[in-house]
């Protein structure tokens, strides 16, 4: 049953294959075939699909599918499906019937290249703003950043709001882009009966930054430090997958010192922690069990007071570079660590105990937010969402990077499917984390921190999948030699849960729905790295803050009526 | 019974609270206390500096401008209002000349606030590298 | 006629009423605050509050209501002042006392619901109107069991008066003779139903004040502020202001009904006239206390319902509840009587 690399290479009529430079085997297929391969990689186990990668090369569009297994330990790492298509009118049949997860992924391709889905539904945008022009596509090559914006900035786009909700049969209730249960932006449109939830719609973009087409302005070292910021809390994540990436592209993966690799590893693991109890902190919140709240994010001080004694800073640790870390641990710190690291060990066994047990916060999260085994599957769903409904996968131990290899622990995953599931798997996952830095820290080998790396990185193509705290977080690189990518693709955590989280509100209520979208620990900052700068957001930063206070005290004086609903 | 248990321990912890000092730092009147090494605003020490525009090449975010008036002289500007903070530029710098000092409370409702300019005189004489 | 008015206006009347209903809200800010571990709000906060809030613009929504949405509030805040008169403070009679004000106050207590309602459907707005909802069913379901166990101890004193009720309560749980021994030790007994009459009583409270683990229809997390999301200014004030004069209102009357209020129970001082009200006074505010830690201490350690789960406890556990207790109460009195 369980079928191997070289089985599925047999299996798939190719065009031709390659490798990328970290020897992932790439099948290129024939666009109008690529239906029909990619039901058969389906069949055969490649149920995972990361994310669409499209990129323009000369006057064609590639489109690289990753394909991976979570159940065959043989196929978890990833696989290349590869299609190129021409430029004008650039067109493939959509995927979505084999794999749900990718109308995300596709939408942000039509959006960002203008690839048309064959036998798609009509799509509205995803994450570009409304008014954005139809043929204009951000990460085509046929403009500069600048030049992008400027034409964005003389057509202004961005002025008109995103059109408003429509009154409509049913009853609709909108939570976001503001709401007090969501800070982040984003929209979910429900239609409601009563307290049950019938329908639910989702509408993303209202915080593009651009960061894709940002990076290939930048250089390799100053893009560290803009992809760290795709994502305040999986902040070295996101880090960690993009110098594994560079090095992997550069070859220079093996030379990386095994301190720096075990360094690397150790500040991904107190990401790990202070992520995970903030998020169980905003859980027990989302269920009005304040208490809690406040409880664990005053033991979360602790981690966060050690990441800041270490790397200097509370939330963007700047730890990784290209061939190895930036800070090293002398023997004061590392006692401080260890000190600190059982305290935390303590208090994260009593939230573990209270959490667990309180009756009336189990009856707000137990049998909420159902996801089955086969859909959790069938919908892509990756990181502790996944582990939740009984997928033993973690690509810490399944596709080892850094230094996991060498690291022993334990892959915690539960049945339940449901969002005390996901609470359970966090809590032992924290608990494990703990566990694993005291054994990083007990044992840490010596050496050098960082090798020197040329400002230039070599040609190549690579990618690298990385275990963030909310889930497999893939980045691709494309090299063309200069000092900056030609093409990097990120796809964080959230946009893969995000297509299984709408298949969570099904024959939920209203008071489910803060439980429901916490339970994937939705980043929304992460999720919309893609689009080219808002052109109103460009424009309100020339709007000092005087000028934004004495707009808001004219509208309060003019006592306008506040318009609430268009109807 | 598993739930009072759970109760339980929760209503000891709070018992215990009631009676203990709050965590909160009343943040105008105290500060929490900073570690070695914290990556605070970027500070030139003028007369250390040689303009050798090392870190305003890697800095990523274009906080630093210099503007050079001939081989010795020259405006040093640094925006902390876009400056993440890397330390790049520290690292960079042969002369010791830029620091991110452990200063932190930087907000200002004044955009000009960000921004300091140093005059920069370069003395010849270099320090060991 | 002075002294009506003085007890009218200052003491026990309105300004203390507000004065007790900012303190009690400052209290519950504080025990919750210092449990969860952090500093709390100051003693002036909640008027600070108030008067910024007063001193607010008032926006109405598109399509909304305004009058009701002015209305409804300043009602809240009457209706809750005047619960407030029936409360015995420092004697067992409050300012305004007659027989079956007992129900008079659970009419007015549901009235409360009724304007929440209506605040919400006026605001048009789905959270409001979501909350308004749960706020009505809530209130329903509330109702019967708070009901069910002021009759109980009605039954107990064999009055429906609360100045009675507080007055008989330690002489019909424990009779005893001129020296002040118990009669009879059967009354011991009375203690069982005591105890889950007060339970109920606690609980239905916490809902009617909408606190967790009832405070589905102030859910923030869900719909906002619930049904009095749109409210703005001085429309908000008074219906923070009602929420406070209600927290005074039904510690004050679990403390009456089942503390004996400002009777010094036990205990047997010979005072003077002034001295009593003065001890009473004491005692009142000690058994008050103790009946706000409780609600608070219930309000931090638990989470929030969803509106079913409510209504699902209220109606099939408490009710239940509390007619146990009144049937234990019916079987004690059978027996003693
Ligand atoms: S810390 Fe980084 S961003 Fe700030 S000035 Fe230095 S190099 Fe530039
Ligand atoms: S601060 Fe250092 S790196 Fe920057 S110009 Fe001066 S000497 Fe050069």
């Amino acid at each position: 049953m369980k079928i191997s690399m070289e089985e599925i290479k047999k299996e798939v009529k190719t065009m031709e294959s390659r490798e990328l430079s970290d020897q992932t085997p790439v099948l290129r297929v024939e666009p109008n075939r690529l239906l029909e391969e990619m039901r058969k990689l389906y069949d055969l186990g490649l149920t995972h699909l990361s994310t669409i990668i499209a990129l323009q090369v000369d006057n064609k569009i590639q489109i690289d599918y990753p394909l991976s297994s979570p159940l065959n330990k043989k196929l978890a790492p990833a696989i290349f499906v590869e299609t190129i298509v021409s430029m004008d009118k650039p067109k493939i049949s959509t995927i979505e019937d084999i794999y749900p997860s990718a109308v995300t992924y596709e939408r942000e391709v039509t959006d960002l290249l203008g690839v048309e889905f064959i036998g798609a539904d009509h799509r509205d945008k995803l994450l570009l703003p409304d008014d954005f022009p139809d043929n204009l596509y951000p990460l085509r090559k046929d403009y500069t950043g600048k030049e992008l914006q400027q034409k964005l900035d003389e057509l202004g786009v961005g002025y008109n709001p995103t059109i408003p909700l429509k009154e409509e049969e049913d009853y609709v209730m909108a939570v976001g882009p503001q709401h007090p249960t969501h800070k982040e932006p984003i929209r979910f449109k429900f239609t409601v009966e009563g307290e049950d939830i019938k329908n639910v719609e989702l509408r993303l973009g209202f915080n593009h930054r651009g960061i894709e087409k940002a990076l290939e302005q930048g250089t390799w070292i100053k893009n560290l430090y803009l992809i760290e910021r795709i994502c305040g809390i999986c902040s070295s994540a996101h880090q960690l997958a993009y110098v594994l990436t560079a090095e992997k592209v550069d070859k220079i993966l093996d030379q990386v010192p095994d301190r720096a690799q075990w360094l690397r590893v150790l500040v991904s693991e107190l990401e790990r922690i202070h992520s995970h109890i903030l998020w169980y902190g905003v859980l027990a919140h989302d269920g009005g069990y304040d208490y809690m709240f406040h409880i664990t994010w005053r033991d979360r001080e602790d981690v966060m007071d050690l990441l800041e004694m270490w790397t200097g800073n509370r939330v963007n640790y700047a730890m990784m570079t290209i061939g190895g870390v930036r800070r090293d641990i002398d023997e004061n710190l590392r006692k401080k660590m260890i000190i600190k690291l059982k305290k935390l060990r303590k208090n994260i066994s009593k939230h573990k105990e209270v959490m667990e047990k309180e009756k009336t916060f189990l009856a707000r999260i137990k049998n909420v937010g159902y996801l089955s085994k086969e859909d959790a599957i069938r919908f892509g769903a990756v990181g502790p969402t996944a582990r939740a409904s009984n997928i033993n996968f973690d690509l810490r131990k399944d596709v080892p990077y850094a230094a996991y290899k060498e690291i022993p622990f334990k892959v915690y995953y539960r049945s339940e499917g449901d969002v005390y599931a996901t609470m359970a798997v966090r809590l032992d996952e924290a608990l494990e984390s703990v566990e694993m830095c005291l054994y990083v820290l007990e044992n840490l080998p010596t050496g050098d921190i960082a090798i020197k790396v040329k400002t230039r990185l070599q040609e190549g193509e690579a990618h690298t999948r990385v275990e963030a705290p909310r889930g497999e977080d893939i980045h691709y690189i494309l090299s063309d030699g200069k000092n900056a990518p030609y093409r990097h693709k990120v796809r964080a955590p959230t946009l893969a849960n995000i297509t299984s989280l709408m298949y969570r509100f099904k024959n939920m209520q209203v008071a489910d729905i803060p439980m429901i979208i916490r339970s994937i620990d939705p980043c929304i900052g992460c999720m919309e790295r893609v689009t080219f700068v808002d052109a109103k957001t460009g424009k309100t930063k020339e709007i000092s803050g005087q000028e934004l206070i004495s707009k808001a005290n004219r509208r309060y004086r003019l006592n306008e009526k506040i318009k609430i609903f268009e109807v | 019974m598993t739930s009072l248990i759970g109760y339980l321990s929760a209503s000891k912890q709070a018992l215990k609270n009631l009676f203990s000092k709050p965590v909160t730092v009343m943040f105008p009147a105290e500060h929490v206390s900073l570690p070695k090494g914290y990556r605070g605003t970027p500070v030139l020490i003028p007369e250390k500096c040689t303009l050798c525009m090392k870190c305003e090449r890697v800095c990523p975010t274009g906080a630093i401008l210099i503007e050079k008036l001939d081989k010795k002289n020259g405006y040093f500007t640094i925006d902390i209002g876009k400056c993440c903070y890397c330390q790049e530029c520290e690292k960079a710098c042969n002369f010791d000349a830029i620091h991110l000092i452990d200063k932190w409370l930087t907000a200002s409702d004044n955009k000009e606030d960000f921004v300091t300019k140093h005059f920069v005189q370069r003395n010849g004489k270099k320090k060991e590298e | 006629m002075i002294i009506e008015i003085v007890k009218i206006f200052v003491f026990p009347g309105i300004a203390f009423i507000l004065f007790m209903a900012f303190f009690s809200s400052w209290m519950v800010r504080k025990i919750v605050a210092r449990m969860e571990n952090r500093v709390g709000p100051p003693f002036l906060q909640p008027y600070y509050d108030m008067g910024k809030l007063l001193a607010k613009q008032r926006v109405y929504p598109h399509e909304s209501i305004a009058s009701i949405m002015h209305l409804m509030p300043m009602i809240q805040l009457g209706v809750a002042i005047l619960i407030a008169l029936f409360m015995p403070v420092y004697s067992p009679k409050g300012i305004l006392s007659f027989d079956g004000d007992v129900y008079f106050i659970l009419f007015l207590i549901s009235i409360h619901g009724a304007t929440a309602y209506f605040v919400g459907w006026a605001s048009r707005n789905p959270y409001t109107i979501s909350g308004a909802g749960r706020a009505v069913m809530t209130e329903i379901s509330l109702e019967i069991p708070l009901a069910v166990s002021i009759a109980s101890m009605g039954i107990m004193t064999k009055s429906i008066r609360i100045s009675e009720m507080t007055e008989k309560l330690g002489i019909s749980m424990f009779p005893r003779t001129e020296t002040g021994e118990i009669v009879n030790k059967l009354t011991w007994l009375y203690l069982i139903p005591w105890t889950i009459l007060i339970i109920v009583a606690i609980y239905s409270a916490i809902g009617a004040l909408e606190l967790s683990p009832f405070s589905a229809p102030h859910a923030e997390t869900e719909i906002v502020h619930g049904w009095s999301t749109e409210l703005t200014g001085a429309d908000l004030a008074m219906t923070e202001m009602a929420d406070m004069v209600n927290l005074f209102n039904l510690s004050a009357l679990i403390t009456a009904i089942f503390l004996g209020g400002p009777r010094t129970g036990l205990i047997i001082l010979n005072l003077i006239e002034p001295w009593t009200y003065v001890i009473g006074f004491l005692f009142f505010l000690m058994k008050f206390l103790l009946v706000m830690f409780i609600l608070s201490y219930i309000y931090v350690l638990s989470g929030r319902l969803r509106i079913d789960q409510i209504i699902s406890a209220l109606w099939s556990y408490f009710l239940p509840l509390s007619l146990i207790g009144m049937l234990l109460v019916l079987i004690l009195e059978t027996i003693g009587g």
